[in-house]
């Protein structure tokens, strides 16, 4: 069935002549196979993935240097969510209605642009400024509001053209020439902004063609579990909706108007919230960029994860973080605060066998800037809080003790390994449980 | 077979697949861990080895076309992390140069150079015409060995 042996045809001569030329492909192409046979999954990774698949669910793996418990709820929002959600709900009505009069050939077309392109990913002649980077966030916002750019982008294809405008997009190379000496217009950052959305419309329309009887199939799939789940006296999605419209004010203190809502069953939800189908439900603050995501189990409507991302709480979580040493008496403090939370906010007055708490340091930069804190029941399943070292609820969610801590375990292994190779010398990091 | 005997038959091949696809380990790892769900999902049949794997690169394939999908706007190519432990630069240069071409034309090249598959497979894989993986095949040589020109000919 298989070929033996790498042949590399040749149909275009060369100044070294077909018979060199092919022996030098042939020697590439098998200098080729070698360098990918070095590639392997490491044996402890293939284990970890057989006992994950065994129980039935993916295993989460780090993304980088913040790959905590909400991230993994938010990658798989994302990862898992975005893919599989009809492209309808990742628009505000306004913005569908203008991508639907988009003509099928120039959605084609866009779609045939990127596939054409031999880049990974678009790039700038010179960076936003802050300007423009404020002015963008409010665009955006208007934008999502019904403001469309008067004109599109001036799109060109060779390098020599696209030098000779202040503000256009190179196709070939999926390069946006930005004015030189001032800041983009209104109109240019809108003209941007459509742009992007048209295409990813475009990209998210043609996998949909793409995938019809797979996403049917899913569909139909979904709708069963839901209507079972129904039958056995589970939630709607809109009392999903209307469930963590009450946590979104609970527990981060504000009103969902205003904000741009998206929701839909998550049927993969299972494989990362301990094992139990659930709705997503997701508030986005475009304009400050602050997004607000929650996870409503399907059976019983209970509240299975959320958390919040801002642009600056990466900022706001690194003021507050103490100094190694002064770390471990800031512990109960946190425990309290986090149980007061669960209590108060979250309506959640529960026994449990212990609360625990982590968090993690390395020997270059200290503590980390989070701390969790676990409250553990009697059945092992927990409610796990992450914490600023101020006390500040960031995330929650539903995890098993024993689960919380295998991934600990590999977040610091991991953690540990791209610090070492970051630094280049032996970096250590720690989970300091309590 | 368990699914212990598929993972270890078969992970490290998927693994090389969606590094080559992805251009990164960490959502190669996903992407092949959510093939292995996929197989355990569908319980199906298959005729026999061959089978079986051409099934699980076809799902592995769309698996890191929808993440590519997904990640197109914040691609996260770390080739050097790929190739950090190579120590023949060679090995490195190559495989840089197969990551970086595109998606469609290193899927066909991949397919027919590395796992040996014909044309009339590879099609079969990747759910278009013999004719359209012969133009990819095509177009990954030129690509190729426009790298080799631009090395300086094979540094003679």
């Amino acid at each position: 069935m298989k070929r033996s042996g790498i042949e590399l045809k040749c149909t275009t001569v060369t100044k070294l002549g077909k018979s060199n030329v092919k022996m030098e492909e042939n020697m590439k192409i098998a200098t080729l196979k070698q360098a990918v046979e070095h590639i392997e999954l490491e044996d402890n990774k293939k284990q970890q993935m057989i006992r994950e698949l065994k129980k039935g669910r993916r295993t989460h793996r780090a993304y980088g240097s913040t790959f905590r418990w909400a991230a993994v709820f938010i990658v798989g929002i994302l990862v898992v969510g975005i893919i599989s959600v009809p492209v309808r709900a990742l628009v505000s009505s306004l913005v569908q209605e203008r991508m639907e009069k988009v003509p099928k050939e120039e959605k084609q077309k866009e779609v045939e642009l990127l596939d054409a392109q031999h880049v990974d990913g678009d790039s700038y002649t010179r960076p936003y400024t802050e300007t423009e980077k404020a002015r963008m966030e409010e665009l955006h916002e208007m934008y999502q509001n019904g403001t469309f750019p008067a004109g599109e982008i001036l799109r060109v294809d060779n390098e020599e053209e696209a030098k000779l405008h202040e503000f256009c997009f190179l196709t070939t190379t999926s390069v946006f020439y930005l004015p030189a000496n001032r800041d983009m217009t209104d109109e240019e950052i809108l003209q941007k902004i459509d742009f992007e959305y048209k295409r990813n419309y475009a990209l998210q329309e043609r996998y949909e063609e793409e995938h019809t009887a797979e996403i049917a199939a899913k569909e139909a799939d979904e709708q069963e579990q839901i209507t079972q789940a129904l039958e056995a006296g589970g939630v709607t999605e809109e009392q999903a909706v209307e469930i963590a419209a009450e946590y979104l004010r609970k527990i981060y203190g504000i009103e969902g108007s205003g904000l741009e809502l998206d929701h839909y069953y998550d049927a993969d939800a299972a494989q990362v919230l301990v094992g139990r189908p659930a709705y997503s439900v997701n508030w986005s603050d475009i304009m400050n960029h602050r997004f607000y995501y929650f996870m409503i189990g399907l059976e019983d409507g209970r509240l299975l994860g959320t958390s919040y991302t801002s642009d600056e709480m990466k900022e706001q979580l690194e003021a507050v973080k103490p100094a190694m040493e002064e770390a471990p008496d800031k512990i109960e403090q946190i425990k309290e605060q986090a149980a007061r939370f669960l209590a108060e906010n979250m309506g959640m007055r529960e026994s449990y066998d212990r609360v625990r708490s982590c968090y993690r340091t390395t020997s270059e930069e200290g503590v980390n800037t989070r701390v969790d804190v676990l409250f553990v029941k009697e059945d092992k399943e927990a409610h796990l809080l992450e914490c600023s070292w101020d006390g500040t609820v960031i995330a929650y969610s539903v995890v098993t003790e024993k689960d919380y801590e295998e991934q600990s375990e590999i977040i610091r292994e991991a953690m540990a390994k791209r610090y070492t190779k970051e630094y280049g010398r032996e970096v250590t990091v720690e989970n300091v449980w309590d | 077979m368990t699914i212990e005997q598929v993972v270890m038959k078969y992970s490290d091949m998927l693994y090389r697949i969606c590094v080559v696809m992805l251009g990164n380990e960490a959502d190669a790892q996903d992407a092949v861990q959510d093939t292995f769900c996929r197989y355990l999902e569908r319980n199906r049949e298959f005729a026999d080895g061959e089978h079986e794997k051409a099934w699980l690169i076809k799902v592995a394939q769309n698996r890191c076309l929808d993440m590519r999908r997904f990640h197109l706007r914040h691609p996260k190519i770390n080739i050097e992390e790929i190739t950090a432990s190579y120590e023949d630069p060679e090995y490195s240069e190559v495989l840089t140069e197969l990551i970086q071409l595109p998606l469609p034309v290193k899927s066909a090249v991949y397919l027919y150079y590395i796992e040996g598959y014909k044309t009339a497979e590879v099609s079969e894989i990747l759910g278009i015409s013999v004719n359209a993986v012969k133009k990819r095949l095509q177009r990954g040589r030129e690509m190729l060995r426009l790298k080799l020109k631009e090395e300086g000919l094979h540094r003679k």
